[in-house]
């Protein structure tokens, strides 16, 4: 028998309010909101369904010492959702939510404005099979959420640019922050969670969105410390994914996160994913920075168990992947990194220190990597396209910019970096800015454009080229002529590069054989274990090219 | 008069299990104020004895003489409760009054009425009642007796003893109850409960040598320990004569268990909102025992051993 429950009154602490629908096949929505202490109030209108599926929604302002609004529903199958707010501390939750079960699965949603001292909205999906997906954004010590965000368990479709609906939760509005409509399409049979927010916080916020399911996990979050704010658009999701429209094309039987961000804060930052598959294969990649500064354009993602991206790449394992600006006054890096279960690692970054930006497009995987057309890895394999420009930093006794010293302060770089699961075969490439000094001025820059750098550790075939076992990578620099050779430049002096043969190097181990360049020209290559192109096999350690004229 | 000799031993241990839903008896923790009386008495007499002694004891988890409440928070709903563990604002708007767990009461009697004349009458007892928390092997009460009487005129000794325990408690969440962590692998709940069980004897005899034994355990930090009751008593005759009279022991238990239909389990994503739980509750089995043994005559031995425990681990 359908019934439909309404239930509410006050405490001596507070007010409370709800509503209760149960089906007779089993479905359950619910709805419930609360408020505590003096003057607490709870105004809402509450609705709930029950009859070929239950459903249960609410508008609700609930003003308190604390507060809590939450939806959520339930299905006969084990496949529930949920989507709750709650603030303590001068709290005020106004808030929209509703949840829905049926036979093909349950979801639920709100959009809902925060305020609090500390305050916290989030969605969690569990579907009857096993998987599950959260998002959560989350401030302490004060600040202001926006958010719209849901959660989905069973079998689902999403078309954000459709009509709008119990289980639309992301939105065409995304252009408001990123000047970017976004539309997205995502498939589901398992669970997902996803979350458009914007977090306006003094001092702390994240967001995060997680996924995971037989043994497949990824997750990926955004992050503030001290003053800042985040817009933020996730998603999550573990079973068989689909999803068009964040990143075009992404296929996932596992788990697989991603989010397209902003970020910016007085003094902090991060934005990362990661995921790991059941034999434990991980790949991460984080973008982050201290101080003042901006992460802006951000599209990361990560993802376990076996990825399709767009039709050009595949991978069985885990992998990450991110496309960002970055600026900051004092510092900042990218990274991103794999390991395979047998200790396999492929690593690349690139890093600042003062006020600079990098433009970067990087990825990691562990497992069974395959580039259309190009090649495969069987291990991990990194890889990056950035642009890093250090600004110019005033010269001062010595130092070059605020607190570093040049003789033995970090510069700018960028790195790509593989190795074997012991360690016997290793490469690295590194592109530096180092012991830079004006030959007229106070004033430094260490600009670089499309920095091409990837390495790979395990089996590794890049079609009709070459076979490789052990370790190989290669780096490309393009130096920009901004700041480096403009001597008639009023506004940007010239510069001049003290130990230009040391702004790239490549270096190869191979047990107790180690090669490394003494030479550049703007590509390099390194090779540990055996490489063979056919005609010529390189086995040990080695690295290219070599100075021609020694 | 004819002499018959009447034995009757008994052994009964009576330990309620039941598959298919989860008993409870989750025991009740210790007030922070904890009392222990102990006596001994000690008596070798030829003429007139008696002894009486009751105590009664009730300890709950709210003030006495309030109704048994739901853990908090707690919505009664229909015929659904909703429960919303870990739900910090929840929490506090239902707060006053309510406890994290489901209430629960115990009760407990022990009483002896002994009284001996015309003979000779040798009685010994020792007595404890502890009101703190107690592990498997311990008791609450506790109350052992050796009495021995005999008269060559028309005396006679009547003693009896009771002791019993009853429990009733709401539903809570087995991990807030049973510190094992593989115990809410067979229920999420500690359901409902209303549990009672009494032994005791009546002795009516001109000669003989009796020993009774009797304790209880309801008292635990934890649930993890079965509420106990134990019961013996052992009537022999002195020297080669069988002793004479009658004597009786009993054992009455009635159990009704509860069940927890969890409709949906619906978690919220931050810890801090706690778990909604749809719940509906409900009686699922009752379990009457009643067991008396009766002597009467000349009785060479009567011995019955009565054993009472109930709990979510056994």
């Amino acid at each position: 028998m359908a019934e439909t429950y309404d239930f509410g009154g006050a405490t001596g602490n507070g007010e409370y309010s709800g509503t209760l629908a149960v089906d007779n096949s089993g479905n359950v929505a619910f709805t419930i909101a609360a408020a505590t202490g003096p003057g607490s109030s709870v105004q809402t209108t509450q609705n709930s369904n029950a009859g070929g599926g239950a459903s249960a929604t609410q508008e609700t302002r609930a003003v308190g010492d604390s507060a809590f609004v939450g939806s959520g529903a339930a299905n006969a199958h084990g496949d529930t959702a949920s989507t709750a707010a709650h603030a303590f501390g001068n709290a005020e939750i106004e808030s929209v939510q509703g949840a829905i079960a049926g036979g093909s699965g349950a979801a639920a949603g709100q959009m809902t404005e925060l305020t609090g001292q500390t305050a916290a909205a989030g969605s969690l999906g569990i579907s009857g099979s096993g998987y599950e997906a959260s998002t959560t954004t989350r401030i302490t010590d004060g600040g202001v959420i926006d958010t719209m965000q849901g959660a989905a368990a069973g079998s689902f479709s999403y078309n954000t640019a459709g009509q709008a609906n119990s289980n639309t939760f992301f939105t065409v509005a995304a252009d408001q922050i990123f000047g970017t409509p976004l539309v997205l399409y995502v498939d589901v049979t398992g669970a997902v969670a996803g979350q458009y927010s914007e977090i306006y916080a003094e001092n702390g916020g994240q967001a995060s969105s997680s996924a995971n399911g037989n043994g497949n996990f990824a997750t990926t979050q955004a992050s503030v410390t001290g003053e800042g704010s985040i817009g933020t658009i996730q998603i999550a999701g573990a079973g068989q994914i689909g999803v068009e429209g964040l990143l075009d094309g992404i296929s996932a039987d596992g788990a697989v996160a991603g989010q397209f961000s902003g970020l910016d804060s007085d003094n902090g930052g991060s934005v990362s994913s990661r995921a790991t598959n059941s034999h434990g294969y991980e790949a991460g990649t984080a973008a982050r920075y201290y101080g003042e500064g901006e992460i802006w354009g951000c599209y990361q993602g990560a993802a376990a168990g076996q990825i399709g991206i767009a039709g050009m790449a595949s991978v069985d394992g885990a992998a990450a992947g991110q496309a960002l600006q970055l600026e900051s006054d004092t510092g900042g890096s990218v990274s991103s990194s794999a390991t395979n279960s047998h200790g396999y690692v492929a690593g690349t970054g690139a890093r600042y220190y003062g006020t600079g930006f990098i433009d970067t497009v990087q990825g990691a995987a562990a497992g069974q990597a395959g580039i259309t057309g190009l090649g495969s890895v069987d291990g991990a394999i990194a890889g990056q396209d950035s642009a890093v420009w250090q600004a110019p930093l005033t010269v001062s006794s010595g130092q070059i910019g605020i607190g570093i010293n040049p003789g033995d302060a970090p510069q700018s770089y960028a790195y790509t970096h593989a190795s074997s699961g012991n360690g016997y075969d290793q490469v690295e490439l590194e592109t530096r800015f180092n012991e830079m000094s004006t030959s007229t001025g106070p004033v430094v820059g260490v600009p670089a454009n499309n920095i091409v750098q990837c390495a790979g550790a395990g089996r590794i075939s890049v079609t009709g080229i070459f076979d490789a076992q052990g370790a190989a990578g290669f780096q490309g620099t393009e130096f920009s002529g901004f700041g480096l050779d403009a001597p008639d430049d009023q506004v940007k002096p010239s510069y001049q590069i003290v130990t230009p043969s040391y702004r790239m190097t490549a270096s190869a181990a191979h047990g107790s054989t180690h090669d490394e360049t003494d030479y550049s020209e703007g590509y390099q290559w390194a090779v540990a274990g055996m490489l063979t192109d056919g005609d010529d096999t390189i086995q040990g350690a080695a690295v290219g090219p070599h100075d021609p004229s020694v | 008069m004819k002499k018959s000799i009447i034995i009757i031993t008994g052994l009964l241990a009576l330990a309620f299990m039941v598959t298919g839903f989860a008993c409870a008896d989750p025991s009740i923790p210790a007030t922070p104020e904890t009392q222990g009386i102990t006596t001994t008495t000690s008596a070798q007499v030829s003429g007139w004895f008696d002894e009486e002694q009751d105590m009664s004891w009730q300890i709950s988890t709210s003030p006495l003489g309030s109704s048994l409440t739901y853990p908090n928070p707690s919505i009664p709903v229909g015929p659904y409760v909703i429960y919303v563990p870990g739900n910090i604002v929840l929490e506090e708007v239902f707060g006053e009054g309510n406890t994290t767990n489901g209430g629960v009461l115990y009760s407990s009697v022990y009483s002896e009425q002994t009284s001996a004349t015309n003979g000779d009458i040798e009685y010994s007892k020792q007595f404890s009642a502890e009101t703190g928390n107690q592990l498997a092997g311990g008791s609450n009460i506790e109350a052992e007796r050796l009495i021995a009487f005999s008269t060559d005129t028309s005396g006679r000794l009547v003693s009896s003893e009771y002791i019993m325990v009853d429990g009733v408690g709401q539903f809570s969440l087995t991990d807030n109850v049973l510190l094992c962590p593989f115990a809410s692998d067979a229920s999420d709940f500690v359901p409902q409960f209303c549990n009672m069980a009494e032994m005791g004897s009546d002795l009516d005899i001109s000669t003989g040598s009796v020993s009774t034994a009797a304790s209880d355990r309801f008292i635990a930090a934890s649930g993890d320990y079965p509420v106990d009751v134990d019961y013996r008593i052992r009537l022999t005759g002195i020297g080669d004569e069988p002793a004479e009279g009658s004597v009786s022991a009993f054992m009455d238990a009635l159990s009704q268990e509860g069940k927890i239909d969890v409709f949906v389990r619906v978690p919220f994503d931050n810890p801090e909102d706690g778990t909604l739980y749809l719940l509906r509750t409900g009686l699922a089995s009752e379990l009457r025992y009643e067991e008396l043994s009766s002597v009467h005559g000349q009785v060479a031995v009567f011995d019955k051993d009565m054993h009472y425990e109930s709990g979510m681990r056994r």
